[in-house]
């Protein structure tokens, strides 16, 4: 993500469209600047020099240096150093002329047995200007411009009221999503179309205000949305004192990059336990795609032939009533795997769509319940 | 299904929802007319900004509804081992504030401002959230507050988020994380509030359901004219002083001196070369400014036209030009020399001009690049008298300590009227001699200009 003031974009009508870059020279010419051996100042002197669009290639420079890695100091004993020097000149206040510097200069040196050379090191390096770069950002210049690209979408979001997204994604691309979005404190709402879902996502404000407060949490979740098999966003967008509406898909957009990911997948082993038991006698599915039942997203563990499976933690007979009854609304043919010693309510009798099992679940304890379902 | 279960879902409740709250249950006719409560179709209930929360609970109660309110959550009592010695106007500030709870406090810069809301904390007793500018004032209040309620101090910001019963946060931060801290601090402090009515800081008092509410401030008004927002998102102005009130009586007289220096002749020339580009679009555009918001327009005209950008950039330039001159280096050396025992604070506009004089003259610079361990030990040595003098960008415009100046040199600043009340304030605590101020402007620019318009109603 970028600062607002290195924002690009393309205005026409109501519409806006971050200014994507088409040509990979400006990155070249941005990483050739943080090369090892010169220092951060210098860098960043040369990116001010560019034969290009100072936004361009600030925009670029303000990534690559996130990649850069930049020479180790002893920070505690630069600021020791400093600190000397400091001391040393208020007590000779004011220093005034070039003789009367060196010469606290030169008694700090040699108090702390040091070089000159050191001293004036130690004042300057207080300054990440001043820090010699020793490795280069790690990436490409294709990279870098795909991250610029997906930088500038961002960037554009933090100025947005809502955003819709329809993603066509796995159940795990699904889940990090919904699960990213809760963490953000956003809120969505989910409707099921053309063969994925459309999520309309804002925050709790949102009805009472328009406002942009959500924005900076919605670019948050472009990694996760430009992951997926196909997607589409649309976003209202308040900029430069109108609104404007972003619309961006998988097949209009430039390269995009999701190095941005931080969120691994969730899966337990018990769970890839079950699916190499079953998948030895039926067709299962891991990571089915995600379903919308009542507003909201539901993400099953398997689907063998029709049927959802899934495996459930900590529990009571009320949730598995509740979840069961919300499925049944929806026509979906659901089997809940529940762990006994998991149990949180003491119960008497399992409705029909819950299969037990105790440690973790086996073929042997729901082959009756899935046999009707299962083809190989 | 359980009957008490039955009998829950009927009760009225009003819940806390990230910064709103949620009417949860069947609410009664008079109150679904209410323009700042809305439906939210999402989860099918009521819903209000949390700051609308004391003002729903005095219909539900004028309109004699039983509801469960289950908004505010406060973890503690605060209590106060010891109370501030207030002076007399301090105290007259506390008693007019305590008559409705909400309201801001107008007063100079070194009059004491934060004993003001230490003595209404001290007599609340309840969870606080006291949210200031910059993280300099975080840990200044926090060692304040500390020493009237140890041990109950937190701070939250930056990396570090740690509550107490009275916590000190940013702006910033306060603006991300009111969804999470909002319900559980019934009063809320807010410190130089001039600077809550802008669009996004606005939402920390929306957002905050605390029914107690001070603002504190040297002066309330904006160029912008948000200010008269404030009476809605803290209250209205309960007590103001002003600075010649104060001055030689709680504050220290004060003498302002304008320094010239000159652009070298080749500066000269730059300066005026861009001056033309500047001015001749300006006039050909027929745009005029008269306050900052002005100044969007040609922000917002140079997304657009290559022209207006090239004025734009002319522009900074120029600023850039006035405010690093060489000889403004050079002067800080006849400034240092007349006051060899005194203790100065030099402000700059920007870190560049202030790292050149803290390498020239070998005294700490304290800017926004400074490590914080580094800032807090150089303000120590400062407060010592270990070092004389300290160089600085707009870090210290507001509000933080650095007691006994006696000396400020403003290298370079806008023409903001606060930021140099605010400047000119750190020099201004009671001391036996006057402070003085110097004011370095370079002569034939804008600078000129500049200086005569932050001076305007000292």
């Amino acid at each position: 993500m970028l600062t607002l003031d290195l924002l690009r974009v393309k205005r026409k009508e109501s519409q806006i469209k971050p200014k994507y870059l088409t040509e990979a020279w400006p990155a070249e010419y941005v990483l050739s600047a943080y090369r090892p051996g010169v220092k951060l100042g210098e860098a960043r002197a040369k990116i001010d020099d560019a034969p290009a669009e100072p936004k361009l290639v600030r925009g670029l420079a303000h990534i690559a240096e996130r990649l850069v890695k930049l020479e180790e100091v002893d920070k505690k004993r630069l600021l020791k150093i400093r600190l000397e020097v400091f001391r040393e000149a208020a007590r000779r206040h004011p220093v005034l002329t070039d003789d009367a510097r060196r010469a606290v200069i030169k008694a700090v040196a040699e108090r702390l047995k040091i070089s000159e050379g050191e001293v004036e090191e130690a004042l300057a390096k207080a300054h990440e200007d001043e820090l010699v770069i020793v490795e280069p950002p790690n990436t490409s210049a294709e990279e870098l411009v795909s991250m610029y690209n997906t930088a500038l979408i961002q960037t554009l979001l933090f100025r947005s009221q809502y955003m819709t997204s329809y993603v066509k994604a796995s159940g795990a691309q699904m889940k990090a999503l919904i699960r990213a979005l809760k963490g953000l404190g956003l809120m969505y709402t989910a409707e099921p179309e053309g063969g994925g879902i459309k999520l309309n996502i804002d925050g709790p404000a949102s009805i009472l205000k328009q406002t942009e407060r959500y924005g900076t949490r919605l670019a948050k979740l472009v990694p996760y949305i430009i992951g997926a098999g196909d997607w589409r966003i649309e976003a209202k967008i308040r900029l430069y004192e109108k609104t404007y509406l972003f619309a961006e898909s998988k097949s209009t957009a430039p390269r995009l990059s999701t190095r941005d990911i931080v969120e691994a997948e969730f899966d337990s082993s018990i769970e890839q336990e079950f699916y190499r038991q079953v998948s030895r006698v039926c067709k299962i599915e891991r990571e089915p795609e995600a379903l919308v039942v009542g507003g909201r997203v539901y993400i099953p563990d398997f689907k063998i032939g029709d049927l959802y499976v899934e495996v459930v933690g900590f529990w009571t007979p009320d949730y598995l009533r509740r979840k069961f009854e919300k499925l049944a609304a929806a026509k979906v043919p659901l089997l809940v795997l529940v762990d006994e010693k998991l149990a949180l309510a003491s119960w008497r009798e399992l409705p029909h769509y819950v299969a037990l099992f105790s440690g973790r679940p086996r073929l042997s304890d729901v082959y009756k319940y899935i046999k009707p379902y299962c083809s190989k | 299904m359980d009957l008490n279960f039955i009998a829950l879902i009927n009760v009225l409740e009003l819940l806390w929802d990230r910064g709103t709250v949620v009417v949860s249950g069947q609410p009664p006719p008079q109150l679904k007319q209410l323009s700042f409560l809305k439906f939210d179709t999402r989860i099918g209930k009521y819903r209000a900004l949390a700051m609308y929360y004391p003002r729903l609970k005095a219909v539900l109660d004028a309109v004699g509804v039983e509801y469960v309110d289950l908004v505010l959550s406060p973890q503690c009592r605060l209590e106060a081992v010891k109370r501030p010695q207030l002076r007399p106007y301090q105290l007259e500030a506390v008693e007019r504030w305590m008559r409705t709870k909400r309201g801001v406090v107008v007063m100079p810069t070194g009059a004491g401002k934060t004993y003001v809301a230490v003595e209404a904390m001290a007599r609340l007793n309840e969870p606080t959230l006291v949210v200031v500018p910059t993280i300099e004032l975080v840990e200044q209040w926090r060692q304040r507050l500390s020493e009237y309620f140890p041990g109950r101090v937190g701070a939250w910001y930056g990396e570090e988020k740690k509550e107490g019963c009275a916590t000190v946060t940013t702006y910033d931060s306060a603006y991300i994380s009111i969804e999470v801290l909002g319900n559980r601090y019934p009063f809320i402090v807010f410190d130089e509030v001039h600077h809550l009515p802008s669009e996004a800081y606005r939402q920390i008092a929306e957002l905050s359901p605390a029914p107690h509410r001070l603002g504190l401030t040297a002066t309330p008004e904006r160029s912008d004219d948000l200010h008269l927002l404030l009476p809605d998102l803290v209250g209205p102005v309960v007590y103001r002083m002003a600075v010649s009130e104060a001055a030689g009586k709680y504050l220290a007289e004060f003498e302002v001196e304008a320094v010239k220096v000159g652009l070298s002749e080749e500066e000269m020339k730059r300066y005026k070369e861009l001056e033309e580009v500047y001015k001749s679009y300006i006039k050909s555009r027929g745009l005029r400014f008269k306050s900052p918001s002005d100044f969007q327009k040609l922000i917002v005209l140079a997304g657009r036209s290559d022209e207006a950008r090239r004025a734009l950039e002319a522009w900074h330039e120029m600023r850039r030009m006035l405010f690093e001159t060489k000889s403004k280096v050079d002067v800080v050396a006849d400034i240092l020399a007349r006051h060899p025992q005194g203790k100065v604070l030099i402000f700059t506009e920007y870190t560049s001009l202030a790292r050149a004089v803290s390498r020239r003259y070998l005294i700490p610079e304290v800017t926004y690049d400074t490590p914080p361990q580094e800032r807090e030990l150089v303000f120590e040595m400062f407060r010592r008298g270990e070092v004389k003098a300290v160089v600085t960008g707009k870090v210290l415009d507001e509000g933080v300590d650095v007691p006994d100046v006696d000396v400020v040199v403003i290298l370079g600043g806008t023409s903001s009227n606060r930021q140099f009340i605010q400047r000119m304030g750190r020099a201004l605590r009671l001391k036996p001699h006057k402070a003085k101020i110097y004011e370095v402007i370079t002569a034939r620019t804008r600078e000129v200009d500049i200086s005569r318009r932050r001076r305007r109603g000292l």
